[in-house]
């Protein structure tokens, strides 16, 4: 029952196993759904969704598939079937038998329920117009509430409008750009990755002696095991200002949120304006007092370091081709060439960029193309930064 | 729609909305363990609580914490009492299962009816955690080698699982569970709530205190934003201190029952302090 929905659901990219599917049925024949659309919305909604980042997935495919369940067609046809009392008895003979009831009456009860449904499913037209005006979001705090809520009211319940029309868990999407909660959740990642880092070191495994201490009768045993420290090293480089003002905010909690994860056992913060040149900058102000030289970093600091370049990527294509664009010094060398020897010397680095990736590559600026021929370039959104940080610790 | 399907319903002081209503059935009638997430303060913990008083079930609570392992939810085998015990001679050293302690999903296994465990905040702990519960939770047993004895329950418990969103949780444990998103709650529930928790509010201090909330909520941008349990927190400490309730929204008394933290208390005195009125 409803396969090609799974089928859907899953070309959707939802990841419904087959298991999941059986547990609906099994839910179905329960009568979980209690008859109505909505319950079997709430049903599906429980069993195979399982992640509020799916939830405004799922609500769309959910609309969509079921969008083209015509409710004045299937009354139709369940009108040409009264008509004919032999058909109907034959199609329906099984479920007459079991519940002992005379075809009008059941025919009847069809029709509420159709009728019940049609209002259901008709309702989002009116009502998506509706919300335009009574959902202005509450600037000022009286919002939410009335308007909605008699809207609601004639769709036979809030949700279903609710649930289908509004696609009110678009927030919880993943794939857009990060907020400050979900921010350290995707720090948790490379918390989690640089558990598996191997090490040689062991400490004293406490439980494991005494237990093994005490199987052999109390002859000490001592056990080590590997430390859960995390080793890993990252450095990070902010580009500040210019193009970069709309995004100092999401960049502001890039930073909070890797201090607050406070795991790494280094953590280096360096910042440039625009174009990686001979010096990179100690503070987001890029005071060329608190500048250190970008060859320095290159010299000194070790290979082992996971290197993340945070900017937008968008810059004079003669800035980042020859070197006689930079803005603050009389450098030398390029900025292509910066990015390569980072790119060189750190295995490890990817690039991660604040603004949407347009669908061709090509609408890009021309600077974006360039850099993304150096680093593996991800967006700062949660998916992003998750394949990113996966990319982080595989290396190449 | 089927009566039987409605073990639950909400109870007097837990306003529930109609989705988590079937949500909950659902969970329960396919003995599915029910995973609740939402913002801090939306009454995850109290659902629990809640379906356990409605039932009249024993709610058995596993709060975790960031160094609970699976096992200690499962028994725990005092090795260090025993050997203790073995070094002073006591008595009934040789019977292992003196020193096998039931943890709290055991504990759910052993009991003589069915009951409601909660198993609170699941995200808080390792991150391996929920799949070192896998088989128990599935299978409702779990096997203890010291004594080479199988713990089957008894009555598989409901089980109640809420997680903050901290962590991302396994697919294979997900996959078990039935899952639910609290939304925030709207108005109209929000005043069901309350009234639910504070029966003889007046109609002019719950006007004054939604719109003050909504306000703050809405207009400010706050890290922790105010959530049902802050308010209600709130209601409290303004019916005690009796501080008139006309001009809650521009004044916001007692702001640090709603907004804990220091950073957002100063987004929104800042903010009043200059729009005081003006948006009125």
């Amino acid at each position: 029952m409803f396969l090609g929905f799974l089928l859907f659901l899953r070309s959707g990219g939802l990841k419904v196993t087959l298991h999941d599917w059986m547990s609906l049925i099994e839910g179905l024949h329960q009568g979980l759904h209690g008859q109505s659309f909505h319950g079997f919305y709430i049903l599906c909604r429980t069993l195979l969704v399982k992640t509020e980042s799916d939830l405004d997935k799922f609500d769309e495919m959910f609309h969509r598939y079921f969008e083209a369940v015509d409710p004045v067609k299937i009354s139709q046809e369940i009108r040409e079937l009264t008509a004919q009392p032999d058909v109907a008895a034959k199609v329906f003979a099984g479920y007459f038998q079991k519940n002992d009831m005379p075809l009008g009456e059941a025919m009847l009860q069809i029709e509420e329920r159709l009728a019940e449904t049609r209002e259901l499913l008709s309702a989002p037209v009116a009502v998506n117009a509706a919300t335009a005006f009574g959902n202005v979001p509450g600037g000022t705090g009286a919002g939410p509430g009335t308007g909605n809520g008699a809207m609601m009211q004639g769709a036979g319940g809030k949700s279903i409008v609710h649930a289908r029309g509004d696609r009110q868990f678009r927030d919880w999407r993943t794939d857009c750009t990060i907020e400050s909660r979900q921010f350290q959740m995707a720090f948790r990642l490379l918390r989690e990755l640089s558990r598996k880092l191997e090490t040689s070191e062991e400490e004293l495994d406490i439980r494991g002696t005494i237990d093994h201490t005490c199987r052999r009768g109390g002859i000490l045993d001592i056990r080590m095991q590997p430390p859960r420290k995390n080793r890993l090293k990252v450095m990070i480089l902010i580009d500040s200002g210019g193009s970069m003002r709309p995004y100092e905010q999401l960049c502001s909690l890039l930073f909070q949120s890797l201090h607050k994860a406070n795991t790494f056992s280094d953590l280096k913060i360096y910042y440039f304006h625009n174009c990686l040149e001979q010096r990179v900058y100690e503070d987001p102000e890029v005071d060329p007092a608190k500048s250190i030289k970008t060859d320095w970093i290159l010299r000194n600091i070790s290979s082992e370091y996971k290197v993340i370049f945070v900017g937008d990527a968008d810059m004079a294509i003669h800035e980042l081709m020859d070197g006689s664009g930079s803005s603050w010094s009389t450098a030398s060398d390029d900025g292509i060439t910066w990015f390569r020897r980072f790119r060189e010397k750190y295995p490890h680095s990817i690039w991660l960029h604040p603004q949407e990736r347009e669908q061709e590559l090509a609408w890009m600026p021309e600077s974006f193309v360039e850099i993304e021929k150096v680093f593996p370039m991800f967006r700062l959104s949660i998916d992003g930064l998750k394949d990113g940080m996966y990319k982080l610790m595989r290396g190449n | 729609m089927n009566e039987s399907n409605y073990q639950f319903r909400g109870t007097d002081d837990y306003i529930i909305s109609d989705d988590l209503m079937l949500t909950a059935n659902i969970a329960i009638r396919m003995n599915k363990p029910l995973l609740v997430k939402g913002e801090p303060g939306t009454g995850k913990t109290a659902l629990a609580e809640s379906i356990a008083k409605a039932l009249g079930r024993k709610l058995i609570v596993w709060s975790i914490k960031s160094t609970t392992k699976a096992q200690d939810g499962l028994y725990q085998y005092d090795v260090v009492r025993r050997l203790y015990d073995s070094e002073l001679g006591n008595e009934g050293v040789d019977d292992v299962s003196r020193y096998i302690k039931m943890g709290k999903i055991g504990e759910a296994f052993c009991a003589d009816e069915q009951c409601v465990l909660l198993i609170d905040e699941i995200d808080k702990a390792d991150l391996e955690f929920p799949n070192d519960l896998l088989w128990e939770l599935d299978r409702m047993e779990f096997y203890i080698p010291e004594t080479d004895e199988t713990i089957k329950a008894k009555h598989s418990p409901i089980v109640i699982i809420t997680s903050n969103a901290e962590k991302e949780l396994p697919d294979a444990f997900l996959r078990r569970c039935a899952f639910h998103f609290i939304e925030f709650p709207d108005e109209k529930l929000m005043r069901d709530i309350i009234l639910a928790h504070y029966p003889d509010i007046e109609t002019e201090l719950m006007d004054q205190v939604l719109d003050a909330f909504f306000y703050v909520r809405e207009y400010f941008e706050l890290k922790k934003k105010p959530s049902t349990s802050e308010v209600l927190d709130w209601i409290g400490a303004l019916k005690l201190s009796g501080i008139p309730t006309d001009k809650l929204r521009s004044d916001l008394p007692l702001l640090s029952f709603l907004i804990k933290k220091d950073e957002d208390l100063e987004t929104v005195k800042q903010s009043t302090g200059g729009l005081r009125g003006g948006l009125r």
